[in-house]
């Protein structure tokens, strides 16, 4: 483990709140592990003034759209085809991270021989134990409640065999006005063997060919996916207008090493508002 | 400032350059002294009391909050003590200039998107419910807060 600089106890000693947390950073927050090397690791960090009990493992799920069109995370048996969580191991599993400490975890993949080409799925599970109830221990005869605090995050894990290639498909947009809103829902799928991760970018364009709405959205394709994508409707007439979508392999929050490259994807949609 | 602090000490401990995600508890939820017979409720608001999450992550991101919560909590000898949480006891902060809050349900999982700034406060509250028999005494539990990356 790593000790840190004299100053950044001096920046936590002027910072109370972040001084008393308890809890991890966690880096790289994508993992990739290529079938010819086996393994990868993370790190993690404690920027607190306590020592945290951390629990790491593995679980199966990939990101999903709910009915409301929100990403959520869809988690599943690891027996389920595509899972590597079976076969994907974190050391070490438990240990005690002093404050301002870090520590290398590594995740070795001992994937079945036959095995074919294409990418694996997993989740990184994270469990810190998080600040105390603070609650004062007194003779009173009151009663005192107090809850502590545990954090658990899930990080997604991407093994892949082979060449991969991926792609995406919009199958249909459909609209609808809301109270001061317009929502489109976006049907697509995803081609090729390994999850397209990007954003779409969208205009909306009024019947003379002005730009009306723009907006990025996230998004995450394992399988298929039907995500919302919302506008202000102030100023939007009813009538025809045309929903222009392009999808990247691109997102601001992503390393480039974790994302499939693949070229851009557009599609037009006649729209009804 | 401490904001700014969360965010420095989030840089200089993980490797250089790559994409983190960094989650904390930062306070745990008190409710303090109860009387026998009177509900007490804490706003996910209240600075003092309510719990409070540390969750950051890259602008451009988006991720899953979803709380495991208590519907009792236990005192050592095993007796136990009534806690709910309404469909405004969970609330999400936003750090930096023209900060917002945003309540919701804890009881459901709510999606977020990093707009505009890279650290937020997810922050609950709830109401415990003594009994006018309640004994006295200590009562604790866990509150869980998953924060799933959607990439």
């Amino acid at each position: 483990m790593t000790r840190f600089p004299d100053w950044l106890f001096v920046l936590l000693a002027a910072a109370p709140c972040a001084a008393s947390a308890q809890g991890a950073s966690i880096a790289p927050h994508a993992v990739v592990i290529d079938d010819r090397l086996r393994s990868s690791t993370v790190t993690l960090y404690n920027p607190g003034a306590q020592p945290i009990e951390v629990t790491v493992g593995t679980t199966y799920g990939y990101p999903v759209t709910d009915s409301s069109g929100q990403f959520t995370l869809r988690c599943l048996d690891d027996s389920t085809t595509g899972s590597a969580s079976r076969w994907i191991t974190a050391y070490p599993r438990r240990f005690t991270l002093p404050p301002l400490a870090r520590q290398t975890v590594r995740l070795l993949a001992r994937p079945p021989q036959e095995l074919t080409n294409g990418e694996y799925w997993a989740r990184l599970a994270v469990t810190t134990r998080a600040a105390s109830a603070p609650i004062e221990r007194t003779d009173s005869a009151g009663i005192q409640v107090g809850l502590a605090l545990e954090v658990r995050t899930l990080l997604p894990i991407y093994y892949r065999k082979g060449p991969m290639t991926t792609s995406l498909s919009f199958d249909a947009a459909s609209a609808s006005r809301l109270e001061d809103s317009v929502a489109f829902r976006l049907l697509m799928h995803r081609d090729g063997n390994a999850a397209f991760i990007g954003q779409v970018h969208a205009t909306l364009v009024d019947s003379a060919g002005h730009i009306v709405r723009e907006g990025r959205l996230p998004i995450a394709v394992y399988q298929s996916a039907e995500p919302r994508l919302q506008f202000p409707s102030a100023g939007l007439g009813s009538g025809h207008y045309r929903l222009r979508l392009e999808a990247r392999t691109e997102r601001p929050d992503a390393d480039v090493g974790a994302l499939i490259q693949a070229p851009p994807i557009r599609a037009e949609f006649d729209v009804l508002l | 400032m401490s904001s700014l602090v969360a965010v420095l000490i989030a840089l200089a401990g993980t490797a250089r350059g790559a994409a983190q995600a960094t989650v904390q508890g930062q306070q745990g939820l008190t409710f303090g002294f109860n009387i026998p017979g009177v509900n007490r409720t804490i706003a996910p608001t209240d600075a003092v009391n309510a719990g409070r999450f540390y969750v950051g992550h890259r602008v451009g991101g988006q991720v899953r909050l979803t709380f495991t919560l208590p519907s009792t909590l236990s005192k050592s000898n095993g007796t136990t003590l009534k806690v709910t949480y309404s469909s405004t006891s969970a609330a999400i902060q936003t750090i930096g200039a023209g900060s917002t809050t945003t309540t919701f349900n804890p009881g459901s999982s709510k999606t977020y998107s990093y707009t505009t700034s890279p650290d937020i406060y997810v922050k609950i509250g709830g109401t415990v419910q003594p009994k006018s028999n309640q004994q006295s005494g200590i009562y604790t539990g866990t509150i869980t807060l998953t924060v799933a990356v959607l990439q």
